[in-house]
């Protein structure tokens, strides 16, 4: 069975913080596995990543650095609403 | 049984035709064309491959293994008389091959089936047709120009076409990823007419493949979900989930579709694979149809069965309880706690 994509891992951390579901455990292994696959997310799945850490207020400092850098890198990527969700 | 090569040596191809079509295995034909392979004509090659494309399971397995090295002699007959071979002929051992799936060093073959195909579209009948068109989409071969010449002559010939050859053409199009907006149109008003011959895997696949290919067909889809609707008690879990995920997709409201594909999926919601749970989730969400007995139902199977998910059945899952605004602890639960744990043992 293959892993998660950055897609599957955007989705779930999406869905658990729109839900308001605290699932450290969950979160915590999401973040590190992003970090670490940064570079694999189209903008969108970056843009939503960053949205659900910042929703349930969790802190991920080496995610959100790895975001950050991956978003200044590939700024031009970005569309207007990915960039807002970012910031 | 096949008989000994040295009594039947001086058979017509009309005799050969014969035991051919009496052959019952797999082995027998191979045997056949072992002792009279040089005798073959284009009819008898047709059929060889016509009754090698309705093998067993078991039998499709022993020619698959070592890459198809049992079939080498007759592909290669074939791949040298492939420009001879009539609309049948084509069209049966393109069926053949898709259904073979035998990855490699059929390359060439392929491509004089495709050249032959061209020739003969003209000849095509509808099954030759559709055959034809689900081969090479079922193959991955990617050949815009045949399937540009087959949409024409489909829709030309649309109201000879069986329920089954219209679904499996309108299929083999939408995932050859091939735009023939004329095509659907004829197959659209034709399919509305005569929607009731349909059996419900032919609904679904049909309506899936408009959604996929992006076409519109509004009166088409109204015609469907109220037959589906119907029927729904026929559907297998795959129908129901394929056939919310084309409206869904194709944002076409069904409401009276929805309910009732909700009530029996919530009944037999057990039967439902790992892969149909979270699409037929997705689908409700997608739609914006509020069904809290479905999505109750889902979460419960879904919640002791996070084992059994594919990365993407879980992700999709979470996604669908939260964007229809579901509440299901115990699941998003049990999808954390698998997630988490699949995510730490797969990083290095």
């Amino acid at each position: 069975m293959r892993n998660f994509n950055p897609q599957d891992l955007a989705n779930t951390a999406w869905a658990f913080a729109t839900t308001g579901h605290t699932a450290q455990a969950l979160f915590d292994a999401i973040a590190a596995e992003a970090a670490r696959r940064v570079g694999e997310f189209n903008p969108q799945g970056l843009a939503n990543m960053a949205w659900a850490f910042a929703t349930t207020g969790r802190a991920a400092p080496a995610l959100f650095d790895a975001i950050a850098a991956e978003t200044a890198w590939r700024v031009g990527e970005f569309n207007p609403q990915d960039l807002a969700n970012t910031a | 049984m096949v008989r000994s090569a040295s009594n039947v040596k001086s058979l017509s191809p009309r005799q050969l035709n014969g035991l051919i079509s009496t052959a019952e295995h797999a082995h027998e034909l191979l045997a056949l064309h072992r002792q009279h392979g040089h005798a073959f004509d284009r009819v008898n090659l047709a059929t060889c491959w016509s009754k090698l494309g309705r093998v067993s399971a078991a039998e499709r397995v022993w020619l698959q293994s070592d890459n198809g090295a049992r079939l080498l002699a007759l592909r290669k007959q074939t791949t040298r008389q492939a420009r001879s071979l009539e609309a049948r002929g084509v069209s049966s051992t393109a069926h053949a091959l898709a259904k073979l799936a035998i990855p490699a060093a059929w390359e060439h073959l392929w491509q004089e089936l495709e050249r032959a195909a061209l020739a003969r579209v003209s000849e095509f009948n509808p099954q030759n047709l559709a055959n034809t068109a689900w081969a090479f989409a079922t193959a991955g071969r990617v050949a815009p120009a045949l399937f540009d010449a087959m949409a024409p002559e489909a829709a030309r010939h649309v109201r000879e076409f069986s329920p089954q050859g219209m679904a499996n053409t309108a299929w083999a199009f939408a995932t050859a990823g091939i735009a023939a907006p004329a095509f659907f149109d004829a197959i659209a008003a034709e399919a509305a007419r005569r929607v009731r011959e349909f059996k419900p895997q032919e609904l679904a696949n049909t309506a899936w493949a408009f959604t996929a290919a992006g076409i519109a067909a509004p009166a088409f889809f109204d015609a469907i979900a109220a037959e589906a609707a119907r029927r729904v008690r026929d559907f297998s879990p795959q129908n129901l989930a394929n056939t919310a995920w084309a409206f869904a997709t194709a944002g076409i409201a069904a409401p009276a579709l929805f309910d009732a594909i909700a009530a029996e999926a919530a009944r037999r919601v057990r039967d439902f694979n790992p892969q149909d749970q979270p699409n037929t989730a997705w689908a409700f969400a997608t739609a914006g149809v509020s069904a809290p007995a479905l999505f109750d139902a889902i979460a419960a199977e879904a919640a002791r069965r996070v084992r059994d998910f594919s990365p993407q059945n879980l992700a999709n899952t979470a996604w669908a309880f939260a964007n229809a605004g579901h509440t299901a602890q115990a699941l998003f639960d049990a999808i954390a706690a698998e997630t988490a744990r699949r995510v730490r043992d797969f990083s290095p």
